[in-house]
């Protein structure tokens, strides 16, 4: 049976386009319970191709959930080509949030995987005032780093990467002085033992200095989760793989802590036997997502 | 009725590798006009896709508005292909060939295969490989002479770090005995390697396995030079008149060499006002496309010169 239509559509944006998969649910429903629509964000080099932003939008359909999944200046080659910024996306979410109540939606939820968690948690912690953003109703977060930073910094210890972190922050400031972001100075860099004990490519980060800096960097603070996690005033789901060799399953339970700390009282973080990436338990994971929406957002 | 389509479509190479690809075709009468219209695949240049700017993004819409339909795909080498090493240029053909079966399987009989830049390189190395007689022309736009003499000469012009010389001594020692089967792959940076500065984009990345077999001295089939004689298909070669990547005298010098091997269904055109990317001068571009293809649909067999 067809539970869904799908569209490649490309949203106008500041003289250029947001490309975006958009994935209607046609599982009947009442008029009223055609919301919420999900924003999925796209992972580490990713786009709307692949991963979970692949394989979510569907299994959310057939349960009557409609989504778009989108392509940031994040996506593909923006970190080694330099313009893939974190701070630089939230102009375009905000873009897609317009474009979406254009269409008629008033209930958003922001989903994000990996490094598109630092993404979705930036946007949630500054646009958190429901009487300025009210279509902002939740955040489903997949994979999370408590702190990108210290995240790549343990892990590239551990793994003895070449270059170390600490020379790669040297290297940033002297080539980046006195002002990182507005620095015409910038190179592509290649990080060996970033994922792995081996110099192959699947185990290298590859990042400019610039990109670096603002997403991995010891003074990338819009990149640190903990810290937006406090301002967050809406629902958050956090879902982690127990066998996650990215992220430690601790950081999961460390930052649904700093929210319930923080006040939220609607915090969620659940486990699945999985990895970093879901594989083998995609279902799962989408039946998770399904009963979290339900559950705020359909009475069920 | 037959409707519009603009649908997203996956399908697997012959070694398992997933394609994804866009299939737009216009509102038809019936299925037999779906059928007999032409159905241009279209092949991405370097870390292309099927939505990078130019002739990928911009190529579909105008052939539609003509009539024609498109299968715009994305092989391995589209994307991070190439930088993380997936993206073997002479296993790319298993992308078109994948291409021309689900097409055919789905009832297309009247194909042509456009590849852009390294698109081109890469479709003119499937049609000298394979004759499918399904497939009625290709279209090569931006195609360069050979892949690695050209980068040979672009690494020496801007004094690349590491040099052209350097790069292959790495590979050999890297991937040496068998660089194809070779296990300890490494992505590496070519910095000045499109202008003589350090900025991000002017660097190029590759792994050497990808390099070795779509740059290096002996990536054979990426020297579209000693292959593009073999081809039997009618050819139409565009090239930007202000190609800053591709010499003018790449396209003319291959569109003679198909001529002299016997293959006198080959054209070349150079389009004005336009750089590499040809849908700079979209009108032009669009034109002498429908023109060629509408050319061959009416005088299948007629022998056509090289002209410019």
């Amino acid at each position: 049976m067809k539970f869904m239509e799908q569209e490649l559509i490309s949203i106008p944006y500041n003289g250029s386009k947001i490309d975006a998969l958009i994935y209607r649910s046609i599982v009947e429903k009442e008029e009223s319970e055609r919301e919420p629509i999900v924003i999925h964000v796209h992972g580490f080099l990713g786009n709307f191709l692949d991963g979970s932003q692949r394989f979510l939008p569907p299994i959310l359909a057939r349960a009557g959930f409609s989504s778009i999944a989108i392509n940031t200046r994040m996506a593909n080659f923006g970190l080694f080509f330099g313009y893939g910024l974190l701070d630089d996306t939230i102009p375009q979410i905000d873009r897609v949030v317009i474009f979406l109540k254009e269409l008629g939606y008033s209930k958003i939820i922001l989903s994000g995987y990996s490094l598109g968690t630092s993404i979705v948690l930036r946007y949630a912690s500054i646009r958190n005032d429901p009487s300025i953003y009210p279509s902002l109703k939740g955040v489903v977060s997949l994979a999370t780093p408590y702190s990108m930073p210290d995240s790549i910094r343990r892990r590239w210890d551990r793994l003895g990467s070449k270059p170390s972190y600490e020379q790669v922050y040297e290297e940033a400031k002297e080539i980046l002085k006195p002002d990182p972001y507005h620095s015409t100075e910038d190179r592509t860099i290649l990080i060996y033992r970033a994922r792995g004990d081996s110099y192959r490519p699947e185990h290298t980060e590859i990042y400019t200095y610039k990109t670096w800096w603002f997403l991995a960097g010891p003074e990338a603070e819009t990149a640190k989760a903990y810290k937006k996690m406090e301002r967050i005033k809406i629902p958050i789901l956090l879902i982690q793989g127990w066998y996650d060799d990215i992220v430690n399953p601790q950081e999961c339970y460390d930052l649904a802590r700093v929210a319930l700390n923080a006040g939220n009282e609607d915090v969620s973080a659940l486990y699945v036997n999985a990895g970093h990436t879901f594989e083998g338990k995609e279902e799962e994971l989408g039946d998770i997502i399904i009963r979290w929406l339900n559950r705020r957002f359909r009475n069920i | 009725m037959i409707d519009r389509r603009r649908s997203l479509i996956n399908f697997h190479a012959r070694d398992g590798f997933l394609i994804h690809s866009l299939l737009i075709t216009d509102r038809f009468e019936n299925e037999e006009d779906l059928y007999e219209t032409p159905m241009v695949i279209q092949v991405h240049g370097v870390l292309g896709n099927f939505l990078a700017r130019g002739t990928p993004r911009l190529l579909p819409p105008a052939l539609l508005e003509r009539g024609y339909s498109s299968f715009v795909i994305n092989t391995r080498m589209a994307f991070l292909g190439q930088i993380m090493g997936e993206g073997i240029f002479d296993d790319a053909i298993y992308d078109i060939e994948a291409s021309i079966d689900y097409l055919t399987k789905e009832g297309y009989r009247n194909i042509f295969i456009l590849g852009y830049s390294l698109g081109a390189n890469l479709v003119a190395y499937f049609a000298s490989e394979r004759l499918d007689p399904n497939v009625k022309g290709l279209i090569l736009e931006g195609c360069a002479y050979s892949l690695p003499d050209s980068q040979k000469k672009r690494l020496k012009k801007w004094n690349s770090i590491p040099s052209y010389e350097e790069v292959y001594k790495r590979a050999k020692k890297i991937l040496k005995p068998d660089p194809y089967h070779a296990n300890n792959d490494q992505i590496f940076v070519i910095y000045r390697a499109w202008a003589p500065s350090f900025n991000p984009l002017d660097a190029e990345l590759f792994t050497y396995r990808t390099w070795w077999f779509m740059r290096g001295p002996e990536a054979s089939h990426a020297k579209t030079c000693d292959l593009i004689k073999t081809i039997k298909v009618p050819v139409l070669f565009i090239q930007g008149s202000n190609d800053d990547i591709v010499e003018e005298w790449e396209s003319k010098e291959l569109a003679r060499e198909v001529y002299e091997s016997g293959n006198k269904n080959v054209t070349l055109r150079y389009i004005s006002n336009a750089k590499h990317d040809c849908m700079e001068n979209p009108e032009e571009a669009i034109e002498t496309i429908v023109e060629w293809i509408a050319r061959l649909e009416n005088e299948p067999l007629s022998a056509s010169k090289v002209k410019r």
